[in-house]
């Protein structure tokens, strides 16, 4: 199969092609506002509406619950609780027992105990509050060191292990303990979790839910509803953002609506409003990371001892490969020759935690940076000093903890790109002068180097489907099975099929994701979107063109080889056909002008019991410099400038690929240093809205943000026309911003007591770490 | 109880009947119009993606119109108005009005669920003929979440927008909506006759107000109604009978007097920003910081004080201002000091019956200083954690006289008494003794948006960044002015 672009015959390309800046497929519909989500689709004959009737205890027994007066009040249709599912009352993505509605105990603050249908939305939700129930409070567990504790966690501890660390800290010249603290994150897509169901014949439904694993969320329904896969259809045109929330998450929402429609034979549509969305569904692991390492005179690690936590919440949810990935990056870049890392998922009675851009590679690099951090504090160097020591590379130090080769690092070519065009010395020099005359706002740099693996831990997971129907007017019609969230996947997929049959991409339309049209699909998630839909969609193209390759040659005779396909033609010998043309011909020829497509990603293996393999099929790099100011007297600051060189293969779209960059980069910063989940001593969530819970606005990104597309970096392996994934790794490199404020910390108080800098690195925070707030 | 509401909807005649009062317009453009561009992101008037234009007749025979949040604005509210959703942008040939375009052309919008309320952000932007400063850009963007781009390319549409200069094409469809609303008009709307039913009363005359508040004491008064309709729309609450204050013409209006600014209750923050410029011009920057600009479109000095929230924003310029509120009643009017005018969490002097007609900020005096300050997690549109103002008099570079008044510190808005008193005769030397008399005076809780040691610390952070500012103009003293 020929993957590789063809050029055109006469240097035209076709319009929108692969490595073409142009725009989200959707753009015009969005500034208008004819891009419809699921919240604005018709209203059909008797829908109902549906709300949440949720828990104001973290942890009890429910003595009392008492719907009476919900079930007779106005425009009420239908009320289902734990014992009215129909099937199981269970949505685990990966495991079993995790409750769509609690059912005589509640393990966390807003977690759901039932569901109400009514006519309206306001019916349902006055409805709502006419429920009386009564709780007997039990123990709860609010956090990670309670938890740990307490010994609960809601999946069996990991442990990866490489070398001989005992041995290794014997003989190393120098040792420390650390630890670490992240916050966890509210994704606040936009658009609040929505579904909707409309109940078909005897058992069949359709779903359309906002979701990005119609999958998982076709299964779960079936769990809910005992009913197979096949009587399920589920559908998402677009999503109003996810960021992973709304991966296992939407199967809650989806699955309630579902439900609602079995029980009352009516469409129903239930959508969270803010509060209800941030209060029941999971957001990213809050982390505690501990270690001890030994390290020589240089600052070169030879031993870590280390334990990842994170905070689960009520059940498991993705918990594990979330954990899983965080032992798989606390490496980042470095080579640690003998590394112990202990992982634990601590069960606490909180709302579960789940997926969130990065997966625990946040988590893990947190942990990571501190390690440098720590040593170079210990050791009175640069962060920059101990990295150079420690980057993988050279004899022997090439291998990840998991044991996998990294054979494509593009780390020192970006480093150096990034220290020079972001003046690094010169402006650690001018930052220096500036602090010795400003005795209230101090200034901080930092540079954050990453290496992220790319791929789903799971080999299983990697693997896609797409579907093309070529009609004979030569418009395309193009189906796969990843989600659109923003990201421009469906944009860059056409693009992938634009560039196959050389027609321009305003021939190409990308209908919805449909669990009908490609079936058994992986979440769109670990920002394997185009790599595999991408892939599947050529396939796909590949299967088609080459039949219609036949018939032009038959048509033209000449050889098939002789046949070219180019903006927009189809060319042989003298003779060219349109590429409407030569599809009439297939047609008219009766050849097929449908097939589907399937990828799986070669070469990759991982065994979750011991942590090995090589489960990333390659990895990605990126380099950010930061440069912060903090205010000593308030704690205030502010991200100045930021430099980012991140390097996405050979780009399929550079301005997608730029906004991604941007927008996760400034949703890293928000993690980092502003947005705070606060939950009171009863383990309520206090921050549960925009108007407590602040994320990043316009004025608050990097005063001077420079990024850019490490050029002429081809992925070394054969991905999608040699591009490389970039929804999550891009998110991370707002760790230089974390770290420059450490470094504007350390500027007053010293390396060592700057790591007392706790991420949210609020104001508070800062002045805490100052030494100014107890 | 319902009423009657005539407005223009991107410039159509619309007669809405039989409207709850408490029916938001939000919901109204979505269940009853299917106008389905215009999103709910929040409920609270904090995400901005169901942000429209609020057009109120203007005196040139077109409108003024302002970016306002559907989600907390009560339909009943916009009788007499022309309101511009997303779905009104584009020409009568469908080309988009540059505000969308540019959002396009600079790659704006990613999932695209904000890009509506955006648009129609710097649609409002283009409208108000404002420019291309960074500072205002973010302004006219502080109401607007979005969680994908990182903002930089919607900066970037909003520059070239305005580059691009005004459009022409929509001035002549405002003449034409115009047009459209007077017939309306005409026929009745924004006329009292056309509330109809008892529990929404929509007064045109202060003495109508006072008989109205004498007989209906429990009436809640509906100003700028960003607080009202976030307990409207968020949680649900029914507010009970309500008096509109949007006819009353008189208590909107601002004065420039002998002795000082007098602030009609009714008159939005942004109305006012123009003459707390001239006076106030440290009050008008935290006032810029108040809300978004979709808020402080709608939302009132006055309503900010009768809140009597221990974090509104205006209290402390205001205290520190030495301000009196005049309280007016059927029985006639009484001059409160601002200080007095707080007594408790959420409770002020207003007597049943009695309301704010104005606040009169005195003057200060040749070479007072006065500055404030707001702590909060984020710059824009967040809510104080600390907020203080103060205002100094020098003599021979020592502090001869001080008003000091702090937000988030206690129940109330309130001065700083021992902080006041240990300035008093002290230099400008920086002195963390000084700032810490604030333990003094307020003992602060801890909740979300900070602990009471921040609180404390911060708050006398502040302190010494007041003696630093007014000793010497050339150290930097905030992160935003790099």
């Amino acid at each position: 199969m020929n993957v590789i672009s063809t050029s055109s015959k006469d240097g035209l390309r076709a319009k929108g092609g692969v490595g073409q800046s142009i725009a989200h497929e959707s753009a015009n519909r969005h500034v208008r506002g004819s891009a419809i989500y699921v919240d604005d689709m018709p209203e059909t004959e008797g829908l109902l509406h549906a709300w949440v009737i949720l828990s104001d205890r973290a942890h009890a027994k429910i003595t009392t619950l008492d719907l009476s007066a919900v079930k007779v009040a106005p425009g009420v249709v239908c009320v289902c609780t734990a014992d009215d599912i129909p099937g199981a009352n269970d949505v685990a993505p990966i495991l079993s027992n995790e409750p769509l509605l609690a059912k005589n105990v509640v393990e966390y603050w807003g977690q759901a105990i039932s569901i109400i249908a009514a006519e309206t939305e306001a019916q349902a939700r006055a409805a709502a509050s006419l429920a009386v129930i009564e709780y007997e409070n039990l123990p709860a567990l609010l956090t990670i060191d309670a938890a740990l504790e307490a010994k609960s966690l809601v999946i069996k501890p990991m442990v990866m292990v490489r070398g001989d660390v005992d041995g290794a800290f014997a003989r190393v010249g120098h040792m420390l303990e650390g630890e670490v603290r992240a916050g966890g994150q509210d994704h606040f897509y936009l658009e609040t979790h929505v579904a909707q169901a409309e109940p078909a014949e005897e058992d069949e439904m359709r779903v359309i839910s906002s979701t990005q694993h119609p999958s998982e969320v076709q299964h779960i329904v079936c769990r809910l509803l005992g009913a197979p896969y096949a009587a399920i259809t589920v559908e998402v045109r677009r999503m109003g953002g996810g960021f992973g929330g709304k991966e296992s998450q939407a199967s809650q929402i989806a699955g309630m609506a579902a439900v609602l429609a079995r029980l009352s034979r009516r469409p129903v549509r239930l959508r969270l409003s803010r509060d209800v969305d941030m209060m029941m569904t999971g957001k990213r692991h809050d982390v505690l990371g501990r270690f001890k390492l030994g390290f020589d005179d240089t600052g070169r690690i030879e031993a870590a001892d280390i334990v990842i936590a994170i905070r689960a919440g009520n059940v498991p949810d993705l918990s594990g490969p979330v954990l899983q990935r965080a032992l798989c990056h606390v490496d980042n870049a470095y080579y640690l020759p003998n590394v112990r890392v202990n992982g634990y998922a601590c069960k606490t009675h909180t709302v579960s935690n789940t997926a969130f851009r990065g997966f625990g590679g946040p988590q893990g690099m947190v942990v990571a940076e501190a390690m440098i951090a720590h040593v170079a504090a210990k050791l009175g160097k640069t962060l920059d000093e101990v990295r150079a020591v420690n980057y993988y590379g050279g004899e022997g130090r090439d291998t990840t903890p998991y044991g996998q080769r990294v054979t494509d690092n593009n780390m020192p070519r970006i480093l150096k790109e990034v220290e020079e065009s972001a003046s690094i010395a010169a402006r650690r020099e001018a930052n220096a002068a500036f602090n010795a005359s400003s005795p209230i706002v101090k200034k901080g740099l930092a540079l954050f180097p990453l290496k992220f693996g790319i791929s789903f831990n799971m080999p299983t997971l990697n693997q896609a489907g797409a579907l093309i129907h070529v009609y004979t007017d030569g418009s395309v019609h193009l189906n796969q099975g990843g989600t659109e969230m923003g990201q421009g996947l469906y944009l860059k997929v056409a693009q992938v099929v634009a560039e196959s049959f050389q027609i321009d991409i305003e021939h190409v339309r990308v209908s919805s994701t449909r669990t009908d049209k490609v079936p058994n699909t992986s979440a769109t998630a670990a920002s394997a979107g185009s790599d595999l839909n991408g892939m599947a969609a050529l396939a796909a193209a590949e299967t088609i063109k080459a039949r219609m390759r036949d018939v032009a040659a038959a048509k033209f005779g000449v050889a098939v080889d002789e046949v070219i396909f180019a903006n927009g033609r189809i060319y042989g010998g003298q003779k060219s056909l349109s590429f409407a043309e030569l599809a009439k011909c297939c047609w008219l020829e009766r050849v097929s002008l449908s097939a589907a497509g399937f990828y799986k990603t070669p070469d990759i293996h991982f065994d979750a019991e011991t942590c090995t393999g090589e489960p990333f099929y390659y990895f990605t790099y990126g380099v950010c410099a930061a440069e912060a100011a903090i205010d000593t007297l308030t704690g205030e600051n502010r991200i100045l400038r930021a430099d980012i060189i991140e390097d996405v293969g050979a780009s399929l779209n550079p301005v997608i690929d730029i906004g991604q960059i941007e927008g996760a980069f400034i949703q890293g910063m928000g993690w980092l240093t502003m947005e705070e989940l606060w939950w009171d001593k009863d383990g309520r969530l206090k921050t549960h809205a925009p108007s407590t819970y602040k994320i990043p606005t316009s004025r608050d990104i990097p005063v001077d943000f420079r990024v850019k597309l490490l050029g002429d970096a081809p992925n070394a392996k054969p991905t999608i026309f040699r591009s490389k994934a970039i929804g999550e790794p891009p998110f991370m490199l707002a760790l230089a911003c974390f770290l420059a404020l450490q470094d504007a910390v350390a500027s007053v108080v010293g390396a060592e007591k700057a790591l007392r800098l706790e991420a949210p690195a609020t104001p508070e925070a800062i002045l805490r770490a100052l030494g100014r707030v107890e | 109880m319902t009423v009657t509401v005539r407005f223009l909807l991107n410039g159509k005649q619309r007669i809405a009947r039989a409207v709850e009062p408490t029916r938001t317009v939000l919901q109204h453009l979505r269940v009853h119009e299917r106008a389905l561009g215009t999103k709910e992101g929040c409920a609270e008037g904090d995400c901005g993606a169901c942000t429209v234009a609020l057009g109120r007749p203007n005196g040139e025979g077109g409108f003024d119109f302002r970016a306002v949040n559907s989600c907390i604005l009560l339909t009943a509210e916009i009788d007499g108005c022309a309101i511009t959703s997303v779905e009104g942008l584009a020409d009568a040939e469908d080309r988009p009005h540059p505000a969308q375009a540019k959002l396009v052309e600079h790659h704006g919008s990613q999932c695209g669920y904000c890009t509506p309320g955006i648009a129609m952000s710097l649609f409002a932007h283009e409208r108000e003929g404002r420019g291309g400063a960074l500072d205002d850009i973010h302004q006219t963007l502080s109401g607007n979440l979005c969680r994908c781009t990182g903002y930089r390319p919607i900066i970037d549409a909003a520059k070239d927008m305005v580059a691009c200069g005004r459009s022409v094409d929509f001035d002549a469809r405002e003449r034409q909506w115009r047009e459209a609303l007077d017939a309306l008009i005409a026929e009745g709307a924004g006329d009292k006759a056309q509330i109809d039913i008892a529990g929404y009363e929509v007064p045109t005359e202060l003495k109508d107000l006072d008989r109205l508040l004498a007989k209906h004491p429990e009436a809640r008064l509906l100003a700028g109604g960003t607080d009202l309709g976030v307990a409207v729309a968020k949680r649900a609450e029914n507010p009970g009978p309500l008096i509109s204050l949007s006819r009353l013409n008189a208590l909107k209006v601002i004065e420039e007097g002998e002795a000082g600014v007098v602030i009609g209750a009714g008159a939005t923050y942004e109305k006012a920003l123009p003459v707390l410029d001239r006076h106030f011009p440290a009050f008008a920057d935290i006032v810029r910081r108040i809300g978004s600009r979709q808020v402080r479109n709608l939302a009132t000095i006055g309503g900010n004080i009768c809140n009597a929230s221990p974090i509104g924003d205006s209290a402390p310029c205001l205290l520190a201002l030495n301000a009196e509120v005049v309280l007016r009643s059927v029985e006639g009017r009484r001059m409160v000091p601002l200080d007095k005018f707080f007594i408790a969490y959420r409770k002020t002097a207003l007597k049943p019956g009695e309301y704010l007609e104005a606040i009169h900020v005195p003057y200060m005096r040749e070479g007072d200083v006065f500055r404030a300050y707001k702590l909060s997690k984020r710059y824009d549109q967040d809510i104080s954690t600390v907020s203080a103002a103060f205002v100094l008099r020098m003599s021979d570079s020592k502090i001869a006289a001080a008003r000091a008044a702090f937000g988030g510190m206690a129940a109330t808005p309130a001065r700083a008494v021992a902080l006041e008193k240990a300035l008093v005769g002290a230099t400008l030397e920086r002195s963390a003794e000084l700032a810490a008399q604030l333990g003094r005076d307020f003992k602060p809780l801890s909740d979300f948006r900070g602990s009471a040691t921040y609180r404390l610390a911060a708050g006398s952070g502040l302190v010494e960044r007041l003696l630093a500012e007014v000793a010497n103009k050339d150290v930097p003293t905030e992160v935003w002015a790099l």
